[in-house]
């Protein structure tokens, strides 16, 4: 009897403690992005607003299965996913709701918008070259890298998503048939097996292992501003520059991948998601997106950061071309890109292996 | 009081609650990856199995297995013998530092190698060559030998003396006394911890990514983080459980073959002998390459990377994350001891099958990948939780139970290192002597009691070997912890994922560091604290 009497109390007492949570003004994020700089900006949305902004960062799928399994209660109110593969997906498994604001509508290009409202990029990335900076990279572009430098072209591995993505954008652009022998001439011109991540990506420039690497802009901006000089990562900027593909005039534009936001279906706080992701994309925000963490902004009359820009005027790119794709694509294309780089042993080139 | 309590109890029923549960429990999200892997195979499932793709992974993660378990055994088994058996000068601090690698996550020394090459290039030419897989050998071997160390060394200690002794009488040389009798009877141990080395290098997926070399664990990887291909990720976590149940049959086989049961409780303590100056040479030479490699240049390294970037420990509210990480390892690891006590106390009375799919559940899961495992319990603890929250809401209830909270962390961790304790303990007991359990009962006292009262006495410095092994191993989890979390809980783990995940290896050293601090400090306090 005691102990069935100290078991109720047991049980009452972590049922109180779950319930004594007060409702207070917060916002629910599941993010795939896992920034300080981020962290600063709900900081900021925080003191502006008086919401709270709780945070879990995980991977994306991860994320998406937890918000189908939590069904009609789900206990996040924005997704945030640093892919727009991954925003499509979510948008596809039914996890996104359609969101109307004016000022999403204003600030966000309909390019970078879901056709349905349901998601909203906030962040631009591209994926670059980066390049040895003793070779003359002008009039680089995706297709003809393989001719200009055989044998000298290196990538981080096939589950990178933003290898995916390219690879998924060049399906749209090029067409399947292309884009496979484009990856087919890439992995046999490949210096060495795919191993890395994308900053070791431009140290193996640096180090002379090659003359061509495929890296994001963002991770360029990170090791230009790298002051830890025990870091292998330091002053690798130095000899190794970064070069937008594709910017010549019949050109397709270098591949922009995203990070965007939607409102999870259900959502308790709707109003405050819908609050978070408009603070995101003000000009002034998308400014110290630009300025710490080294990405575009979307909102077109933010300025990108002076290093940003540097890197634009370094290349005499006025206006910096892009993939005049919708983003949606990538999520649709991205089994077929992954099965052409599997086919064509992106993770081990027949010529390199033994 | 509470002795008299437990006399009372029905001891049987507690037994056979904790025989049913336990198990089920740790099944749960292997349930789950069964099912899903059976689901209709996806377009990128079928070209992976008509490409040479999947073979080659099978093959290579079979080299990978191979090599990362004879050395891991080799040098575990050696350092272990060595502490023993010889008398070494600075031994304790030798002995923390042999067993320290153990609390750098793999992936982490794998990146923070990469800065130790670029000062000494010439250990990049050593350890990244074929012979190594570019290193991933290197890496998994020199952070995962203590597993073998550690079971090897307390094995050693207590079990061998009268062997020994037997075979100084009988005048044997020193070499065979190591390769007939002490190797021979080590076979299990050696093996049985071996596989924990194994199920980490298995379901390790950064490392082999960042060597860029392809095993079955990154078409795990590959299929789940493109497009969330759950069927075919299931698919591959499922032949990696294959390969791990291969594992642990050969373990169970080597077990069952020969069994030496030692028929005193309390030893005489092992004579250590001096050594000459050749066998110096050889033992320092050993001892300093592999601690150097292991434990000083990481280290060094991140002592650097934290000076340089000093400017970021502010960011990191070091106290909050260290606390909380404190609060989950410690609530678990008092959790999963009693348990485990409590299971491998009915295993020992269990005979045949029973007792065998006993201990083959409860060790399962160590061996599903972490993130499969977590996302598995997310999947059915959630459903657990919307029933509750649908059935209290009404009174007040306006959070979920488990999933929004540390409990289904602390599930997590148990469904993960149960097996540790689990299995550590059942070796443990198969060493004690039976028949003092036996005089306990006929003395009166009941299974419950004479657990508390005999047992757990005796089986004193083997729960403290679980303990640091445990302490260890969930200080340094990374995917539990980050998948399973409540809103804005960081630990040190979460810091160490995130920096690095961000490719800023240099900022992770801080809470990399902390987290090899504490696991210094245990192990003094455990091993060091406990003899006087």
């Amino acid at each position: 009897m005691k102990k069935l009497l100290m078991f109720v109390v047991l049980a009452l007492s972590i049922f109180g403690l779950a319930a004594c949570q007060e409702s207070k003004q917060e916002v629910n994020v599941y993010t795939t992005r896992h920034y300080d700089s981020d962290d600063a900006l709900y900081a900021q949305f925080t003191e502006e607003t008086g919401i709270t902004v709780n945070i879990i960062n995980d991977k994306a799928p991860a994320l998406i299965e937890k918000v189908k399994a939590e069904g009609d209660v789900p206990q996040a109110d924005v997704f945030f996913s640093a892919d727009a593969g991954y925003l499509a997906l979510a948008k596809n498994e039914g996890i996104l709701q359609t969101v109307s604001s004016e000022i999403l509508a204003e600030n966000v290009p309909s390019k970078y918008q879901d056709v349905d409202d349901m998601w909203f990029g906030l962040t631009k990335r591209a994926r670059v070259f980066l390049y040895d900076k003793s070779i003359d990279p002008t009039g680089l572009t995706y297709e003809n890298v393989t001719t200009m430098f055989p044998g000298e072209i290196i990538a981080r591995s096939s589950s990178n998503i933003y290898n995916q993505s390219l690879v998924a954008s060049l399906v749209e652009v090029l067409g399947e048939d292309a884009a496979t022998i484009w990856v087919n001439e890439l992995v046999s011109n490949m210096a060495r097996v795919p191993e890395g991540n994308d900053r070791d990506q431009a140290v193996a420039v640096a180090n002379g292992d090659a003359k061509i690497a495929i890296a994001n802009s963002y991770y360029y901006g990170k090791l230009v501003n790298e002051s830890d000089e025990s870091s292998s990562y330091y002053g690798v900027t130095d000899t190794v520059g970064i070069y937008f593909p594709n910017q010549g005039e019949d050109e397709t534009g270098v591949h922009m991948n995203i990070s965007g936001a939607g409102v999870i279906k259900n959502a308790q706080n709707k109003d405050n998601a819908i609050k978070l992701i408009e603070f995101l994309s003000r000009t002034d925000v998308q400014e110290s997106f630009s300025a710490t963490n080294y990405e575009f902004p979307v909102n077109e009359s933010a300025n990108m950061s002076t290093l940003l820009q540097s890197w634009l005027d370094d290349q005499n790119v006025t206006e910096l071309k892009e993939q005049t794709i919708n983003l949606s694509v990538l999520g649709e294309h991205n089994e077929t890109a992954v099965i052409i780089m599997t086919n064509a042993s992106w993770d081990n080139p027949s010529h390199l292996s033994n | 009081m509470l002795t008299n309590l437990l006399r009372k109890t029905n001891d049987r029923l507690v037994f056979i609650i904790m025989g049913l549960l336990v198990p089920l429990f740790v099944l749960l999200p292997l349930v789950q990856i069964v099912i899903k892997a059976f689901g209709d195979p996806s377009r990128y499932y079928l070209i992976l199995l008509e490409s040479q793709a999947l073979f080659d992974g099978v093959i290579s993660t079979f080299e990978l297995v191979i090599k990362v378990g004879l050395f891991t055994s080799t040098i575990g088994f050696l350092f272990a013998y060595i502490m023993t058996f010889y008398q070494v000068r600075w031994q304790k601090v030798l002995n923390i530092l042999i067993i320290l690698p153990l609390a750098i996550p793999v992936y982490v020394a794998a990146y923070t190698y990469t800065n130790i090459y670029y000062y000494l290039p010439f250990l990049e030419t050593v350890f990244k060559t074929p012979f190594f897989m570019n290193g991933s050998v290197f890496i998994y071997t020199l952070f995962l030998y203590p597993y073998v160390y550690l079971a090897s060394k307390s094995y050693l200690k207590k079990n061998l003396t009268d062997y020994i002794e037997a075979s100084h009488t009988l005048g044997r040389s020193k070499w065979s006394l190591f390769f007939k009798i002490i190797l021979p009877l080590s076979r299990p141990v050696i093996i049985g911890s071996m596989l924990f080395a194994l199920f980490e290098t298995l379901s390790d997926f950064a490392v082999v990514e960042y060597y860029g070399v392809l095993t079955l664990s990154r078409y795990v990887n590959l299929a789940w983080f493109s497009q969330g291909d759950l069927v075919t990720a299931s698919k591959f976590a499922l032949y990696i459980l294959v390969m791990m149940f291969f594992l642990i049959f050969i373990e169970r086989l080597s077990r069952t073959k020969k069994r030496y049961a030692s028929a005193e409780v309390i030893h005489r303590p092992i004579v250590k002998e001096i050594p000459n100056i050749y066998e110096k040479i050889i033992i320092y030479g050993f001892i300093f390459s592999i601690i150097i490699l292991g434990a000083v240049l990481p280290i060094v390294q991140m002592l650097l990377s934290v000076i340089m970037n000093y400017h970021y420990i502010p960011r990191l509210d070091i106290l909050l994350i260290t606390f909380n990480t404190l609060k989950i390892t410690s609530i678990s690891i008092v959790l999963i001891i009693t348990i485990a006590l409590l299971l491998t106390t009915i295993t020992i009375y269990l005979k045949g099958v029973k007792r065998h799919l006993l201990s083959t559940i409860s060790v399962i899961g160590y061996a599903i990948p972490s993130m499969v495992l977590a996302l598995g319990l997310y999947l059915v603890f959630i459903k657990i939780d919307i029933f509750l929250y649908r059935l209290f809401s009404p009174i007040g209830l306006n959070s979920m139970l488990f999933t929004s909270s540390i409990l289904i962390l602390i599930i997590g961790f148990f469904i993960k290192f149960f097996s540790i304790a689990y299995s550590n303990l059942i070796s443990a007991y198969n060493r004690m002597d039976h028949a003092l359990l036996e005089t306990s009962e006929i003395l009166g006292e009941n299974k419950l009691s004479t657990l508390i009262r005999v047992n757990i006495p005796i089986l004193k410095r083997s729960i403290i070997a679980v303990a640091i092994i445990l302490f260890i191993d969930m200080l340094k989890e990374l995917t539990i912890v980050y998948s399973l979390r409540p809103f804005n809980f960081k630990t040190l783990s979460t810091e160490v994922y995130r920096y690095a995940g961000n490719e800023m290896i240099n900022v992770a050293a801080f809470p990399s560091l902390i987290i090899i601090i504490l696991c210094a400090l245990l192990i003094i306090y455990l091993e060091e604290g406990n003899k006087k």
